[in-house]
C-alpha cells in the first residue's frame, strides 16, 4: 500500500462529491505508477462523470497533475514514481475572467 | 408617475452624471495632464527623465527602494494590452492606469450588464448596455489622464492578434474563453511578447506568465489539447464571487508591472493557485518550453503567416466568448407550452393563500406524513404522494426535515387514512413549500429545475424545486413518483428501476397508498388530462427539454416543456421576474 494524499482544484472537486483533499492508501505490488495512480483514483474515487477526469489512460486534457507541487511533465508524466507519502494534485484549467 | 416617465428620469439622471463626470475629467486632465511648471533658465531641475507631474504623481512608487524612479520611468514608457475588461481586466487597467503605464490598450467585444458590476469594477451603472472597452477606458482616463488609453472594440480575432499584441510590450490575457486563450499565447509566441494568464471562477483562481524568454512556456505547452466543452464552466452558470477575479487580475497588474520594468522575478514557469474559501495562495513548478510545441517550439507550425487562418473555434469547439449556450430544440412542438401557456395555467396571485413560508420555518406537517382535509383546497401543507424529499429542497427556504418518500412507505405506524391520502393524490399543485402557495387540486404539476441557488433566489409561486443534474444522472426517484403516482411502480418499466427508495420489502403498503389515493381521488372527466399535466421550467428551456424527454421515455406523457424558460416568462409575461 501506498499512502497518498490526493487534492482536487479548479472545479474537479465536483467529480470527487466536493471533496478537496482525500487521502488513500493505494495498493501496490512493487512501484506505484502516476499511470496507476490516475487508474485507481478513477476506479475509487471519482463519484460522477469519470470522462472528465481520464481519457484514454491518461487524465483529460486541461486537467494539470502536479507530484509533490511539481508538474508530473517534470517527474516522467505516466511512469512518474508515487512514493509513500506524496501529495498529487489534480487540477482543472480555468478559463472565466 | 408612469414607467415611461420612470424611464426617462432615469435616462437623464444617468445622462447628467456622465456629463458630470466628463467635464470633471477635463477640468482634471488640464490640470494634470501636462506640465504647467516652465524651468526658468539655469534653475532647471534634473532627473531620469520623468516628468514633474510624474514625480509627484508617483511619489511612493518613487521612493520604494525596490522599485524607484528608474523602474517608474520604464514603466511610463512602456505599454500593456489587456484582453478582456472584465473580472480580471477590470482591476488590472485600473491598476495599470493609476500605476502610470504609458499607455493601455483594452480589448472586449462585449456590452456591459448589470450583472458584471459585482466584479467588473472598472464600469460605472451608467455604463450598463454599453461597450466594455470603451467603459473601462474612460475609467482609466478618469483616473490618470496623463496617459494614453485606447479601447479596441473589435476584439480579439485571429485576423487581428498579430497587429495587436505586437503593438504592446507585455500581453495580459484576462479573456473568459479557451479560443481567446489559444488566440492570445499563440499570437505572443510569434510576437515574442509575454503573457500573463490569469483566470477566476466560483472560488478559484488561476496565474501564470507565458511566453517569457528564454524556457518560458506558452498556453499550448502546458494545454497541447484543448479541454472538453463539458470541462468548461461559465461564470453565468457556475457562478463566481467578485474578489475572486479581483485579486487575480490584480496580481496581472503585479506581473505587468514587474515584466515592464525588469522589477523581482516573473511567474514564469510556475502557476499561482488561489482557493478563496481558505484564503490559500499556493505555488506549483511547472514545466518549461516544450521542445514539441506547436506554437513556440523550434519547428513551430503555427505562424506568421498562417495565424489568421487558424479555426480557433474547430479546435476548442468552442465560440470567442462565453455567451449562454444557444437555444436547442430537442423534442417536437407538440410537447412544448408557452409561458403565455404557463400564464394561463397559473391561478392568479390574488386567489393564492397568504400563508407564506419563511426562510428555514418548518412547518409541522412536514415532519409527519400530513393528512389534508378534503376540503381544504388552499392548504400549505403538502399532500404525502407529492411530498418531495429533503435533498432536492433548497437550503433556507424549505423544510430540512421532509421525511423522504421512502421513509414514509416503511411506516406503518403512520398510515394515511384513505379519504385523506385520495384528496392529497390529487392536489399535488402545493408542493412549493417556498411560498406555500396551493392551487386549484386539478391543475398541472409545476417543476423547476433549475440549481437550488437558483431557485431559492427567484422562482415562481407553486413549483417544485427539483434541480436537474444532467443526462449522466437518472431523475430521482420521488419526481418520478411525483409525475405519475398511479403508475410508477408497476406499470412504467423504466421507471422501478430508480427507484431507490424504494424497499423491496415494502412494495405493496406503497402501491397501496397510491392506489388507495386514486381509488379515492373523484376525477371528473374534463380534468383528467390537465391532472396528468406536468409543466417543466429552467432557467432558459434548455434544460427543461431534456427532463421532459427523460419523462416522457418513462411513460409520463404529460410532461410539458416550458419554451425559453423564466427567461422567456420575464420577457414576455412578468418584467419583474429577474434574468440574471
Amino acid at each position: 500500500m501506498v499512502a497518498v494524499t490526493i487534492e482536487l482544484s479548479g472545479g474537479l472537486e465536483a467529480l470527487f462529491g466536493e471533496q478537496k483533499t482525500l487521502k488513500a492508501n493505494v495498493p501496490s505490488s512493487g512501484q506505484l505508477t502516476a499511470s496507476q495512480l490516475i487508474k485507481w483514483t478513477r476506479d475509487n474515487l471519482v463519484v460522477e462523470r469519470a470522462d472528465l477526469f481520464v481519457q484514454g489512460n491518461s487524465v483529460r486534457p486541461g486537467i494539470l497533475v502536479l507530484i509533490n507541487d511539481t508538474d508530473w511533465e517534470l517527474c516522467g508524466l505516466l511512469n512518474a514514481e508515487i512514493e509513500d507519502g506524496d501529495t498529487v494534485v489534480f487540477i482543472s484549467t480555468l478559463h472565466g475572467g | 408617475m408612469d414607467g415611461s416617465q420612470d424611464a426617462l428620469v432615469a435616462s437623464l439622471r444617468a445622462e447628467n452624471q456622465e456629463l458630470i463626470r466628463r467635464l470633471a475629467s477635463q477640468d482634471s486632465a488640464q490640470q494634470y495632464r501636462s506640465d504647467s511648471t516652465v524651468p526658468q533658465a539655469g534653475l532647471a531641475w534634473e532627473g531620469c527623465g520623468l516628468t514633474g507631474s510624474q514625480v509627484a504623481r508617483y511619489s511612493r512608487q518613487l521612493v520604494l527602494p525596490s522599485f524607484g524612479p528608474q523602474a517608474q520611468a520604464r514603466l511610463c514608457k512602456g505599454s500593456v494590452l489587456v484582453i478582456g475588461a472584465g473580472g480580471l481586466g477590470s482591476p488590472a487597467v485600473l491598476y495599470l492606469a493609476a500605476g502610470g503605464v504609458g499607455r493601455v490598450g483594452i480589448v472586449d467585444t462585449d456590452a456591459l450588464e448589470l450583472s458584471n458590476l459585482h466584479r467588473q469594477i472598472a464600469h460605472q451603472e451608467v455604463s450598463v448596455g454599453k461597450h466594455k472597452a470603451a467603459s473601462a477606458a474612460v475609467s482609466c482616463r478618469a483616473l490618470n489622464s496623463s496617459i494614453q488609453v485606447i479601447a479596441h472594440e473589435q476584439g480579439l480575432l485571429p485576423g487581428n492578434a498579430l497587429d495587436l499584441v505586437s503593438a504592446y510590450d507585455v500581453v495580459l490575457d484576462c479573456s473568459d474563453n479557451a479560443p481567446t486563450r489559444y488566440l492570445a499565447s499563440d499570437a505572443c509566441c510569434i510576437a515574442a511578447k509575454p503573457l500573463v494568464s490569469g483566470a477566476a471562477l466560483g472560488m478559484d483562481g488561476q496565474l501564470t506568465t507565458l511566453c517569457v524568454a528564454p524556457a518560458g512556456p506558452c498556453y499550448r505547452c502546458l494545454y497541447p489539447q484543448a479541454p472538453a466543452l463539458a470541462s468548461c464552466r461559465r461564470c453565468a452558470e457556475a457562478g463566481v464571487l467578485g474578489v475572486a477575479p479581483g485579486i487575480i487580475g490584480t496580481l496581472q497588474a503585479l506581473e505587468a508591472i514587474k515584466l515592464l520594468t525588469g522589477v523581482g522575478q516573473p511567474l514564469t514557469s510556475r502557476l499561482l493557485l488561489l482557493d478563496c474559501l481558505s484564503t490559500g495562495f499556493r505555488t506549483i513548478k511547472l514545466r518549461h518550453r516544450q521542445p514539441a510545441c506547436i506554437a513556440c517550439g523550434p519547428h513551430a507550425t503555427i505562424t506568421a503567416s498562417n495565424l489568421a487562418s487558424y479555426d480557433y473555434r474547430a479546435f476548442t469547439g468552442q465560440p470567442f466568448n462565453d455567451a449562454a449556450p444557444p437555444s436547442i430544440s430537442l423534442i417536437p412542438a407538440a410537447q412544448r407550452l408557452s409561458v403565455q401557456d404557463l400564464a394561463s395555467r397559473m391561478q392568479p396571485a390574488s386567489t393564492r393563500p397568504s400563508n407564506q413560508l419563511q426562510p428555514n420555518q418548518q412547518p409541522a406537517a412536514f415532519s409527519r406524513p400530513h393528512v389534508a382535509e378534503p376540503e381544504a383546497s388552499n392548504d400549505s401543507m403538502i399532500p404525502i404522494s407529492r411530498l418531495p424529499s429533503a435533498d432536492f429542497c433548497a437550503s433556507g427556504c424549505v423544510a430540512a426535515e421532509t421525511v423522504p418518500i421512502g421513509h414514509q412507505q416503511a411506516n406503518s405506524c403512520n398510515p394515511l387514512p384513505e379519504g385523506d391520502e385520495g384528496q392529497g393524490a390529487k392536489g399535488f399543485d402545493s408542493a412549493s413549500q417556498p411560498s406555500g402557495g396551493v392551487q386549484s387540486s386539478a391543475g398541472p404539476l409545476l417543476l423547476d429545475v433549475r440549481p437550488k441557488e437558483q431557485f431559492a433566489a427567484a422562482h415562481l409561486p407553486g413549483f417544485v424545486n427539483v434541480p436537474y443534474q444532467g443526462p449522466h444522472k437518472p431523475l430521482p426517484a420521488f419526481l418520478l413518483e411525483l409525475c405519475h403516482p398511479s403508475q410508477s411502480v408497476n406499470q412504467a418499466p423504466g421507471v422501478s428501476s430508480v427507484l431507490p427508495s424504494l424497499s423491496a420489502s415494502e412494495p405493496d403498503a406503497r402501491i397501496q397508498n397510491l392506489e388507495l389515493g386514486l381509488s379515492q381521488t373523484p376525477k371528473p372527466s374534463d380534468q383528467c388530462e390537465a391532472a396528468g399535466e406536468i409543466l417543466v421550467v429552467c432557467r432558459r428551456g434548455n434544460d427543461s427539454q431534456e427532463v421532459v424527454q427523460q419523462l416522457r421515455s418513462l411513460g409520463i406523457t404529460g410532461a410539458m416543456d416550458i419554451i425559453g424558460g423564466l427567461t422567456a416568462w420575464s420577457q414576455s409575461v412578468d418584467p419583474s421576474f429577474p434574468i440574471y
